[in-house]
Protein backbone atom coordinates (compact mmCIF):
# COMPACT_ATOMS: atom_id res chain seq x y z
CA UNK A 1 0.00 0.00 0.00
CA UNK A 2 2.76 2.44 0.90
CA UNK A 3 5.13 1.45 -1.89
CA UNK A 4 4.39 4.53 -4.04
CA UNK A 5 5.11 6.84 -1.12
CA UNK A 6 8.41 5.11 -0.41
CA UNK A 7 9.41 5.10 -4.07
CA UNK A 8 8.78 8.86 -4.25
CA UNK A 9 11.50 9.22 -1.67
CA UNK A 10 14.09 7.00 -3.33
CA UNK A 11 15.98 9.99 -4.71
CA UNK A 12 16.15 11.66 -1.33
CA UNK A 13 17.19 8.36 0.22
CA UNK A 14 19.98 7.91 -2.33
CA UNK A 15 21.07 11.50 -1.79
CA UNK A 16 21.14 10.94 1.96
CA UNK A 17 18.66 13.71 2.52
CA UNK A 18 16.04 11.82 4.52
CA UNK A 19 15.76 12.48 8.21
CA UNK A 20 16.91 9.69 10.52
CA UNK A 21 13.34 8.64 11.28
CA UNK A 22 12.34 8.57 7.62
CA UNK A 23 15.53 6.75 6.70
CA UNK A 24 14.87 4.05 9.33
CA UNK A 25 11.30 3.75 8.16
CA UNK A 26 12.47 3.39 4.53
CA UNK A 27 14.98 0.70 5.43
CA UNK A 28 12.36 -1.24 7.38
CA UNK A 29 10.05 -1.14 4.37
CA UNK A 30 12.82 -2.26 2.01
CA UNK A 31 13.46 -5.30 4.19
CA UNK A 32 9.82 -6.33 3.87
CA UNK A 33 9.13 -5.29 0.21
CA UNK A 34 11.12 -7.10 -2.45
CA UNK A 35 9.59 -5.01 -5.27
CA UNK A 36 10.63 -1.72 -3.71
CA UNK A 37 14.02 -3.16 -2.89
CA UNK A 38 14.49 -4.17 -6.55
CA UNK A 39 13.31 -0.76 -7.72
CA UNK A 40 15.75 0.98 -5.40
CA UNK A 41 18.49 -1.22 -6.70
CA UNK A 42 17.59 -0.29 -10.29
CA UNK A 43 17.51 3.37 -9.35
CA UNK A 44 20.92 3.14 -7.75
CA UNK A 45 22.22 1.43 -10.86
CA UNK A 46 20.75 4.18 -13.04
CA UNK A 47 22.43 6.90 -11.00
CA UNK A 48 25.72 5.02 -11.22
CA UNK A 49 25.31 4.68 -14.98
CA UNK A 50 24.57 8.37 -15.29
CA UNK A 51 27.64 9.24 -13.27
CA UNK A 52 29.67 6.89 -15.42
CA UNK A 53 28.59 8.35 -18.73
CA UNK A 54 31.83 9.26 -20.49
CA UNK A 55 32.48 12.76 -21.63
CA UNK A 56 32.40 13.12 -25.40
CA UNK A 57 35.71 13.53 -27.14
CA UNK A 58 36.68 17.19 -27.41
CA UNK A 59 36.99 18.09 -31.09
CA UNK A 60 40.43 18.89 -32.38
CA UNK A 61 41.29 22.56 -32.31
CA UNK A 62 38.43 23.35 -29.94
CA UNK A 63 40.35 25.82 -27.79
CA UNK A 64 42.07 27.30 -30.82
CA UNK A 65 38.60 27.94 -32.22
CA UNK A 66 37.72 29.87 -29.07
CA UNK A 67 40.91 31.93 -29.34
CA UNK A 68 40.16 32.59 -32.99
CA UNK A 69 36.78 33.99 -32.01
CA UNK A 70 38.37 36.06 -29.26
CA UNK A 71 41.04 37.42 -31.59
CA UNK A 72 38.66 38.09 -34.46
CA UNK A 73 37.73 41.77 -34.84
CA UNK A 74 34.32 42.80 -33.57
CA UNK A 75 31.53 42.99 -36.17
CA UNK A 76 31.56 46.79 -36.16
CA UNK A 77 35.32 46.74 -36.65
CA UNK A 78 34.91 44.37 -39.58
CA UNK A 79 32.35 46.73 -41.01
CA UNK A 80 34.70 49.67 -40.61
CA UNK A 81 37.46 47.56 -42.11
CA UNK A 82 35.59 47.65 -45.40
CA UNK A 83 36.65 51.27 -45.70
CA UNK A 84 40.29 50.20 -45.71
CA UNK A 85 40.04 48.66 -49.15
CA UNK A 86 41.23 50.88 -51.98
CA UNK A 87 38.15 50.36 -54.15
CA UNK A 88 36.05 51.85 -51.35
CA UNK A 89 38.62 54.44 -50.29
CA UNK A 90 38.95 55.91 -53.75
CA UNK A 91 35.31 56.86 -54.41
CA UNK A 92 34.77 57.87 -50.80
CA UNK A 93 37.79 60.14 -50.94
CA UNK A 94 36.66 61.59 -54.26
CA UNK A 95 33.18 62.22 -52.91
CA UNK A 96 34.58 63.87 -49.80
CA UNK A 97 36.81 66.13 -51.90
CA UNK A 98 33.94 67.05 -54.18
CA UNK A 99 31.71 67.80 -51.18
CA UNK A 100 34.33 70.11 -49.66
CA UNK A 101 34.84 71.85 -53.00
CA UNK A 102 31.10 72.35 -53.45
CA UNK A 103 30.83 73.71 -49.93
CA UNK A 104 33.60 76.24 -50.51
CA UNK A 105 32.13 77.33 -53.86
CA UNK A 106 28.67 77.65 -52.32
CA UNK A 107 29.97 79.76 -49.44
CA UNK A 108 31.75 82.21 -51.76
CA UNK A 109 28.89 82.20 -54.22
CA UNK A 110 26.29 83.12 -51.63
CA UNK A 111 28.53 85.59 -49.78
CA UNK A 112 28.63 88.01 -52.69
CA UNK A 113 31.41 90.04 -54.24
CA UNK A 114 32.29 92.07 -51.18
CA UNK A 115 33.18 88.89 -49.32
CA UNK A 116 35.54 88.07 -52.12
CA UNK A 117 37.08 91.52 -51.75
CA UNK A 118 37.44 91.12 -48.03
CA UNK A 119 39.15 87.78 -48.44
CA UNK A 120 41.36 89.25 -51.09
CA UNK A 121 42.32 92.09 -48.79
CA UNK A 122 43.11 89.59 -46.08
CA UNK A 123 45.41 87.75 -48.40
CA UNK A 124 47.05 90.97 -49.48
CA UNK A 125 47.36 92.34 -45.98
CA UNK A 126 50.80 93.74 -45.05
CA UNK A 127 53.10 91.40 -43.14
CA UNK A 128 50.77 88.71 -44.25
CA UNK A 129 49.42 86.45 -41.58
CA UNK A 130 50.19 83.50 -43.76
CA UNK A 131 53.72 82.27 -43.49
CA UNK A 132 54.48 84.05 -40.24
CA UNK A 133 53.20 81.64 -37.71
CA UNK A 134 55.76 82.76 -35.14
CA UNK A 135 54.41 86.31 -34.90
CA UNK A 136 54.04 87.60 -31.38
CA UNK A 137 50.48 87.87 -30.19
CA UNK A 138 50.60 91.65 -30.21
CA UNK A 139 51.98 91.83 -33.71
CA UNK A 140 49.36 89.38 -34.84
CA UNK A 141 46.60 91.48 -33.34
CA UNK A 142 47.99 94.56 -35.11
CA UNK A 143 47.87 92.74 -38.41
CA UNK A 144 44.32 91.64 -37.74
CA UNK A 145 43.39 95.22 -36.86
CA UNK A 146 44.86 96.34 -40.18
CA UNK A 147 42.84 93.72 -41.99
CA UNK A 148 39.65 94.75 -40.24
CA UNK A 149 40.38 98.39 -40.94
CA UNK A 150 40.95 97.63 -44.60
CA UNK A 151 37.69 95.70 -44.74
CA UNK A 152 35.86 98.53 -43.00
CA UNK A 153 37.31 101.03 -45.44
CA UNK A 154 36.13 98.92 -48.34
CA UNK A 155 32.71 98.56 -46.77
CA UNK A 156 32.55 102.34 -46.25
CA UNK A 157 33.42 102.85 -49.90
CA UNK A 158 30.80 100.33 -50.87
CA UNK A 159 28.21 102.17 -48.85
CA UNK A 160 29.21 105.39 -50.52
CA UNK A 161 28.71 103.67 -53.81
CA UNK A 162 25.32 102.44 -52.69
CA UNK A 163 24.31 105.92 -51.60
CA UNK A 164 25.45 107.35 -54.91
CA UNK A 165 23.56 104.59 -56.66
CA UNK A 166 20.42 105.38 -54.74
CA UNK A 167 20.64 109.06 -55.54
CA UNK A 168 21.35 108.37 -59.16
CA UNK A 169 18.48 105.95 -59.40
CA UNK A 170 16.18 108.35 -57.63
CA UNK A 171 17.09 111.26 -59.89
CA UNK A 172 16.70 109.18 -62.99
CA UNK A 173 13.47 107.47 -62.01
CA UNK A 174 11.46 110.05 -63.95
CA UNK A 175 13.40 109.37 -67.10
CA UNK A 176 12.79 106.60 -69.57
CA UNK A 177 14.21 103.21 -68.75
CA UNK A 178 16.83 103.25 -71.46
CA UNK A 179 18.57 106.30 -70.05
CA UNK A 180 19.53 104.56 -66.82
CA UNK A 181 22.32 102.60 -68.41
CA UNK A 182 23.89 105.85 -69.51
CA UNK A 183 23.58 107.38 -66.07
CA UNK A 184 25.43 104.56 -64.44
CA UNK A 185 27.99 104.34 -67.17
CA UNK A 186 28.77 108.02 -66.68
CA UNK A 187 29.37 107.66 -62.97
CA UNK A 188 32.96 107.42 -61.84
CA UNK A 189 31.91 105.22 -58.95
CA UNK A 190 30.72 102.40 -61.18
CA UNK A 191 32.90 101.27 -64.01
CA UNK A 192 32.85 98.61 -66.69
CA UNK A 193 31.10 95.36 -65.91
CA UNK A 194 29.88 96.54 -62.47
CA UNK A 195 28.08 99.47 -63.99
CA UNK A 196 26.48 97.37 -66.69
CA UNK A 197 25.38 94.76 -64.22
CA UNK A 198 23.95 97.26 -61.77
CA UNK A 199 22.15 99.12 -64.56
CA UNK A 200 20.60 95.91 -65.79
CA UNK A 201 19.53 95.04 -62.27
CA UNK A 202 17.95 98.42 -61.73
CA UNK A 203 16.23 98.19 -65.10
CA UNK A 204 14.87 94.81 -64.32
CA UNK A 205 13.72 96.04 -60.91
CA UNK A 206 11.81 98.87 -62.49
CA UNK A 207 10.23 96.64 -65.08
CA UNK A 208 9.31 93.71 -62.92
CA UNK A 209 8.38 95.38 -59.66
CA UNK A 210 4.70 96.00 -60.42
CA UNK A 211 4.02 92.40 -61.37
CA UNK A 212 1.64 90.94 -58.84
CA UNK A 213 3.22 87.49 -58.85
CA UNK A 214 6.09 88.40 -56.55
CA UNK A 215 5.90 91.97 -55.48
CA UNK A 216 8.29 91.70 -52.57
CA UNK A 217 10.86 89.24 -53.75
CA UNK A 218 11.16 90.07 -57.37
CA UNK A 219 12.15 93.72 -57.58
CA UNK A 220 15.86 93.26 -57.13
CA UNK A 221 16.72 90.79 -59.82
CA UNK A 222 19.88 88.79 -59.57
CA UNK A 223 22.55 88.23 -62.17
CA UNK A 224 21.48 85.81 -64.84
CA UNK A 225 23.93 83.11 -63.73
CA UNK A 226 22.06 82.71 -60.45
CA UNK A 227 18.79 82.12 -62.19
CA UNK A 228 20.13 79.32 -64.30
CA UNK A 229 19.60 76.90 -61.46
CA UNK A 230 16.06 78.03 -60.88
CA UNK A 231 13.94 75.88 -63.25
CA UNK A 232 12.20 73.52 -60.91
CA UNK A 233 9.33 71.92 -62.68
CA UNK A 234 10.41 72.25 -66.29
CA UNK A 235 7.68 74.73 -67.23
CA UNK A 236 9.18 76.89 -69.94
CA UNK A 237 6.34 79.40 -69.94
CA UNK A 238 6.62 80.14 -66.25
CA UNK A 239 7.22 83.74 -65.39
CA UNK A 240 10.75 84.59 -64.35
CA UNK A 241 9.47 86.44 -61.35
CA UNK A 242 7.82 83.31 -60.04
CA UNK A 243 11.00 81.41 -60.61
CA UNK A 244 12.95 84.06 -58.75
CA UNK A 245 10.61 83.95 -55.83
CA UNK A 246 10.97 80.21 -55.58
CA UNK A 247 14.71 80.58 -55.88
CA UNK A 248 14.86 83.15 -53.12
CA UNK A 249 12.85 80.98 -50.79
CA UNK A 250 14.94 77.98 -51.58
CA UNK A 251 18.18 79.73 -50.86
CA UNK A 252 16.96 81.45 -47.72
CA UNK A 253 14.18 79.28 -46.38
CA UNK A 254 14.71 80.54 -42.85
CA UNK A 255 15.05 84.32 -43.36
CA UNK A 256 12.61 87.13 -42.78
CA UNK A 257 12.26 89.04 -46.00
CA UNK A 258 11.60 92.77 -45.61
CA UNK A 259 11.06 95.19 -48.45
CA UNK A 260 10.90 98.92 -47.80
CA UNK A 261 9.42 101.05 -50.55
CA UNK A 262 10.31 104.62 -49.89
CA UNK A 263 9.82 107.80 -51.88
CA UNK A 264 13.05 109.13 -50.39
CA UNK A 265 15.54 106.36 -50.74
CA UNK A 266 18.62 108.33 -49.63
CA UNK A 267 16.82 109.25 -46.43
CA UNK A 268 15.78 105.64 -45.98
CA UNK A 269 19.35 104.56 -46.59
CA UNK A 270 20.61 107.01 -44.01
CA UNK A 271 17.96 105.90 -41.54
CA UNK A 272 18.99 102.30 -41.95
CA UNK A 273 22.66 103.19 -41.56
CA UNK A 274 21.78 105.21 -38.48
CA UNK A 275 19.81 102.28 -37.14
CA UNK A 276 22.77 99.98 -37.68
CA UNK A 277 25.02 102.44 -35.83
CA UNK A 278 22.65 102.59 -32.90
CA UNK A 279 21.67 98.97 -32.70
CA UNK A 280 24.45 96.42 -32.40
CA UNK A 281 23.05 93.73 -34.66
CA UNK A 282 24.91 90.47 -34.91
CA UNK A 283 25.95 90.66 -38.52
CA UNK A 284 25.61 92.99 -41.49
CA UNK A 285 26.49 92.40 -45.11
CA UNK A 286 25.48 93.68 -48.52
CA UNK A 287 24.95 90.78 -50.87
CA UNK A 288 23.66 93.27 -53.44
CA UNK A 289 23.91 97.06 -53.53
CA UNK A 290 20.21 97.41 -52.82
CA UNK A 291 20.07 94.69 -50.24
CA UNK A 292 21.07 94.26 -46.62
CA UNK A 293 21.61 90.87 -45.05
CA UNK A 294 21.23 91.18 -41.30
CA UNK A 295 21.41 88.83 -38.34
CA UNK A 296 19.63 90.20 -35.32
CA UNK A 297 17.46 89.39 -32.35
CA UNK A 298 13.68 89.48 -32.50
CA UNK A 299 13.65 92.68 -30.44
CA UNK A 300 16.07 94.34 -32.82
CA UNK A 301 13.95 93.14 -35.72
CA UNK A 302 10.85 94.70 -34.23
CA UNK A 303 12.76 97.94 -33.68
CA UNK A 304 13.93 97.94 -37.29
CA UNK A 305 10.43 97.36 -38.63
CA UNK A 306 9.07 100.18 -36.47
CA UNK A 307 11.80 102.45 -37.83
CA UNK A 308 11.17 101.40 -41.43
CA UNK A 309 7.44 101.95 -41.19
CA UNK A 310 8.13 105.65 -40.61
CA UNK A 311 10.03 105.77 -43.89
CA UNK A 312 7.61 104.17 -46.27
CA UNK A 313 5.63 101.10 -47.12
CA UNK A 314 7.03 97.96 -45.53
CA UNK A 315 6.33 94.46 -46.76
CA UNK A 316 7.36 91.53 -44.62
CA UNK A 317 7.46 87.88 -45.57
CA UNK A 318 8.00 85.61 -42.64
CA UNK A 319 9.64 82.23 -43.17
CA UNK A 320 7.50 79.15 -43.32
CA UNK A 321 9.51 77.60 -40.50
CA UNK A 322 9.76 79.91 -37.55
CA UNK A 323 10.95 77.45 -34.96
CA UNK A 324 10.15 74.22 -33.30
CA UNK A 325 6.75 73.68 -31.79
CA UNK A 326 6.77 73.94 -28.04
CA UNK A 327 4.70 71.72 -25.76
CA UNK A 328 1.96 74.31 -25.48
CA UNK A 329 1.58 74.41 -29.25
CA UNK A 330 3.23 77.82 -29.68
CA UNK A 331 6.12 78.13 -32.01
CA UNK A 332 9.49 78.65 -30.47
CA UNK A 333 11.12 81.71 -31.94
CA UNK A 334 14.80 81.38 -32.72
CA UNK A 335 17.12 83.62 -30.73
CA UNK A 336 18.58 85.20 -33.83
CA UNK A 337 16.80 86.06 -37.07
CA UNK A 338 18.29 86.34 -40.49
CA UNK A 339 16.76 89.27 -42.31
CA UNK A 340 17.03 90.30 -45.92
CA UNK A 341 16.16 93.96 -46.30
CA UNK A 342 15.61 95.53 -49.70
CA UNK A 343 15.26 99.27 -50.13
CA UNK A 344 13.28 100.13 -53.25
CA UNK A 345 11.88 103.33 -54.71
CA UNK A 346 8.19 103.78 -54.11
CA UNK A 347 7.63 105.28 -57.55
CA UNK A 348 8.33 102.03 -59.28
CA UNK A 349 5.11 100.71 -57.80
CA UNK A 350 3.17 103.38 -59.52
CA UNK A 351 4.55 102.50 -62.92
CA UNK A 352 2.42 100.58 -65.40
CA UNK B 1 34.37 14.96 -12.42
CA UNK B 2 37.24 15.93 -10.24
CA UNK B 3 37.03 17.60 -6.90
CA UNK B 4 35.77 21.14 -6.87
CA UNK B 5 38.81 23.34 -6.85
CA UNK B 6 37.15 26.68 -6.49
CA UNK B 7 40.26 28.29 -5.09
CA UNK B 8 42.19 27.34 -8.21
CA UNK B 9 39.41 28.72 -10.34
CA UNK B 10 39.41 32.03 -8.47
CA UNK B 11 43.14 32.39 -8.91
CA UNK B 12 42.91 31.52 -12.59
CA UNK B 13 40.03 33.94 -13.08
CA UNK B 14 41.98 36.67 -11.27
CA UNK B 15 44.95 36.12 -13.54
CA UNK B 16 42.74 35.99 -16.63
CA UNK B 17 41.10 39.25 -15.61
CA UNK B 18 44.58 40.77 -15.50
CA UNK B 19 45.13 39.70 -19.09
CA UNK B 20 46.81 36.34 -18.56
CA UNK B 21 45.58 34.34 -21.52
CA UNK B 22 47.31 31.24 -20.25
CA UNK B 23 45.10 31.32 -17.16
CA UNK B 24 41.97 31.43 -19.27
CA UNK B 25 43.34 28.65 -21.44
CA UNK B 26 43.77 26.57 -18.29
CA UNK B 27 40.16 27.21 -17.36
CA UNK B 28 39.09 26.13 -20.85
CA UNK B 29 41.19 23.01 -20.60
CA UNK B 30 39.57 22.20 -17.28
CA UNK B 31 35.95 22.71 -18.28
CA UNK B 32 35.82 22.06 -22.02
CA UNK B 33 34.81 18.40 -21.64
CA UNK B 34 32.01 19.18 -19.18
CA UNK B 35 30.65 22.05 -21.25
CA UNK B 36 30.76 20.15 -24.53
CA UNK B 37 29.19 17.09 -22.84
CA UNK B 38 26.38 19.17 -21.34
CA UNK B 39 25.65 20.89 -24.66
CA UNK B 40 25.87 17.62 -26.56
CA UNK B 41 23.42 15.84 -24.28
CA UNK B 42 21.05 18.77 -24.46
CA UNK B 43 21.19 19.14 -28.24
CA UNK B 44 22.07 15.64 -29.47
CA UNK B 45 24.35 17.13 -32.08
CA UNK B 46 28.11 17.23 -31.65
CA UNK B 47 28.75 20.03 -34.14
CA UNK B 48 26.20 22.28 -32.50
CA UNK B 49 27.46 21.30 -29.06
CA UNK B 50 31.03 22.26 -29.94
CA UNK B 51 29.82 25.53 -31.41
CA UNK B 52 27.75 26.33 -28.33
CA UNK B 53 30.66 25.46 -26.05
CA UNK B 54 33.03 27.70 -28.01
CA UNK B 55 30.50 30.51 -27.85
CA UNK B 56 30.14 29.98 -24.09
CA UNK B 57 33.90 30.28 -23.53
CA UNK B 58 34.04 33.26 -25.87
CA UNK B 59 31.32 35.04 -23.92
CA UNK B 60 32.94 34.13 -20.64
CA UNK B 61 36.20 35.66 -21.84
CA UNK B 62 34.47 38.80 -23.06
CA UNK B 63 32.59 39.11 -19.79
CA UNK B 64 35.52 38.39 -17.49
CA UNK B 65 35.89 41.99 -16.39
CA UNK B 66 32.30 42.08 -15.21
CA UNK B 67 32.53 38.75 -13.42
CA UNK B 68 32.40 39.00 -9.64
CA UNK B 69 34.76 36.56 -8.11
CA UNK B 70 32.47 35.82 -5.16
CA UNK B 71 30.52 33.55 -7.48
CA UNK B 72 31.99 30.32 -8.80
CA UNK B 73 33.39 30.49 -12.30
CA UNK B 74 31.94 27.06 -13.01
CA UNK B 75 28.42 28.16 -12.06
CA UNK B 76 28.74 31.19 -14.28
CA UNK B 77 30.08 29.20 -17.20
CA UNK B 78 27.37 26.55 -16.88
CA UNK B 79 24.75 29.28 -16.74
CA UNK B 80 26.03 30.80 -19.98
CA UNK B 81 25.99 27.39 -21.62
CA UNK B 82 22.45 26.56 -20.49
CA UNK B 83 21.23 29.92 -21.81
CA UNK B 84 22.86 29.31 -25.18
CA UNK B 85 21.38 25.82 -25.31
CA UNK B 86 17.92 27.21 -24.56
CA UNK B 87 18.25 29.74 -27.36
CA UNK B 88 19.41 27.03 -29.73
CA UNK B 89 16.50 24.79 -28.84
CA UNK B 90 14.07 27.67 -29.35
CA UNK B 91 15.67 28.31 -32.73
CA UNK B 92 15.21 24.64 -33.58
CA UNK B 93 11.59 24.71 -32.48
CA UNK B 94 10.93 27.78 -34.65
CA UNK B 95 12.68 26.36 -37.68
CA UNK B 96 11.58 22.75 -37.16
CA UNK B 97 14.99 21.40 -38.02
CA UNK B 98 14.35 18.16 -36.23
CA UNK B 99 11.47 15.72 -35.98
CA UNK B 100 10.00 16.18 -32.54
CA UNK B 101 7.52 14.57 -30.25
CA UNK B 102 6.11 15.50 -26.89
CA UNK B 103 5.94 13.60 -23.67
CA UNK B 104 2.85 14.18 -21.60
CA UNK B 105 3.86 15.44 -18.19
CA UNK B 106 1.87 15.86 -15.00
CA UNK B 107 1.21 19.47 -14.10
CA UNK B 108 4.21 21.15 -12.60
CA UNK B 109 5.22 24.74 -12.32
CA UNK B 110 7.71 25.61 -14.99
CA UNK B 111 7.15 22.43 -16.92
CA UNK B 112 4.51 23.58 -19.34
CA UNK B 113 4.67 21.57 -22.49
CA UNK B 114 5.79 24.04 -25.11
CA UNK B 115 7.34 23.96 -28.50
CA UNK B 116 10.64 24.89 -26.91
CA UNK B 117 10.52 21.80 -24.77
CA UNK B 118 9.82 19.38 -27.54
CA UNK B 119 12.48 16.78 -27.75
CA UNK B 120 14.52 15.91 -30.78
CA UNK B 121 14.04 12.47 -32.17
CA UNK B 122 16.69 10.37 -30.43
CA UNK B 123 17.50 8.36 -33.51
CA UNK B 124 20.75 6.55 -32.86
CA UNK B 125 23.61 8.82 -33.82
CA UNK B 126 26.55 6.73 -35.04
CA UNK B 127 29.04 9.15 -33.53
CA UNK B 128 27.25 9.02 -30.21
CA UNK B 129 27.20 5.25 -30.17
CA UNK B 130 30.85 5.17 -31.08
CA UNK B 131 31.64 7.70 -28.41
CA UNK B 132 29.85 6.34 -25.41
CA UNK B 133 29.74 2.69 -26.25
CA UNK B 134 26.82 0.34 -26.58
CA UNK B 135 26.47 -0.16 -22.81
CA UNK B 136 25.73 3.50 -22.19
CA UNK B 137 23.73 4.03 -25.34
CA UNK B 138 20.45 3.08 -23.70
CA UNK B 139 20.92 5.54 -20.86
CA UNK B 140 21.99 8.28 -23.25
CA UNK B 141 19.01 7.59 -25.45
CA UNK B 142 16.64 7.68 -22.50
CA UNK B 143 18.23 10.93 -21.35
CA UNK B 144 17.64 12.37 -24.80
CA UNK B 145 13.94 11.71 -24.40
CA UNK B 146 13.60 13.55 -21.11
CA UNK B 147 11.93 16.97 -21.22
CA UNK B 148 14.60 19.65 -21.22
CA UNK B 149 14.02 21.04 -17.70
CA UNK B 150 14.24 17.55 -16.18
CA UNK B 151 17.15 16.57 -18.39
CA UNK B 152 19.08 19.69 -17.40
CA UNK B 153 18.76 18.93 -13.72
CA UNK B 154 19.59 15.21 -14.13
CA UNK B 155 22.63 16.06 -16.23
CA UNK B 156 23.90 18.70 -13.84
CA UNK B 157 23.33 16.52 -10.79
CA UNK B 158 23.98 12.94 -11.85
CA UNK B 159 26.34 13.35 -14.80
CA UNK B 160 28.28 16.47 -13.80
CA UNK B 161 27.89 16.05 -10.04
CA UNK B 162 26.96 19.63 -9.15
CA UNK B 163 25.40 20.39 -5.75
CA UNK B 164 21.75 21.44 -5.52
CA UNK B 165 22.59 25.03 -4.67
CA UNK B 166 24.72 25.46 -7.76
CA UNK B 167 22.10 23.82 -9.98
CA UNK B 168 19.48 26.16 -8.54
CA UNK B 169 21.67 29.15 -9.43
CA UNK B 170 22.34 27.86 -12.94
CA UNK B 171 18.68 27.09 -13.66
CA UNK B 172 17.47 30.17 -11.77
CA UNK B 173 15.08 27.99 -9.77
CA UNK B 174 14.74 27.31 -6.07
CA UNK B 175 16.27 24.22 -4.53
CA UNK B 176 12.89 22.58 -3.96
CA UNK B 177 12.12 22.74 -7.66
CA UNK B 178 15.53 21.30 -8.45
CA UNK B 179 15.01 18.35 -6.12
CA UNK B 180 11.54 17.75 -7.49
CA UNK B 181 12.78 17.76 -11.05
CA UNK B 182 15.64 15.45 -10.22
CA UNK B 183 13.27 12.96 -8.63
CA UNK B 184 10.86 13.17 -11.54
CA UNK B 185 13.64 12.91 -14.11
CA UNK B 186 15.11 9.82 -12.51
CA UNK B 187 11.65 8.26 -12.26
CA UNK B 188 10.97 8.86 -15.94
CA UNK B 189 14.36 7.46 -16.87
CA UNK B 190 13.64 4.36 -14.84
CA UNK B 191 10.34 3.91 -16.60
CA UNK B 192 11.93 4.34 -20.02
CA UNK B 193 14.83 2.02 -19.26
CA UNK B 194 12.44 -0.57 -17.74
CA UNK B 195 10.44 -0.47 -20.95
CA UNK B 196 13.57 -0.97 -23.01
CA UNK B 197 14.65 -3.94 -20.90
CA UNK B 198 11.30 -5.61 -21.35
Amino acid sequence: MNCARYRDQFSLYLEGELTADRKAEMENHLKDCAACSAELKAMRKLVAELKGLPQPVVPDGFRQGVWNRINAPAPWARLLGVFDSWFVKLPVGALATAAVALLVINVFHSAGPEMMDMNKSRLEAPASVAGKTDLAEKEHLNVMDAVVEEASRKQGKLKENIGQFRRTMQSSSDKKEGSQRGDFAGSDLFTGREAVMEAEMAKEAVVSAPKPAAPALQPVAEPAKRRTAVPLDGKDDEDDSVRNEVSERQRWPEVDYVCLRSADLPAAEQAVVQFLKEVPVQEVSWPLPTRYSLTMTSEQFDLLIARLKKLGEVEIQQPAFEGRMKADGKKEQPELKRVILDLLPAKTLEKD
Amino acid sequence: MGPITETDDKELVRLAQQGDRGAFDALMLKYQGQIIGLAYRMLDNMDEAADIAQEAFFRAYRGLNGFRREAAFRTWLYGITINLVRHKRRWHSRHRTSQTFSITLPEEEGLESSAAEEIPDPAPDPRRRAAVGEANARVSEALGRLPAPLRTVVLLRDVNGLPYEEIAQICKENIGTVKSRLHRGRGMLREMLGGMER
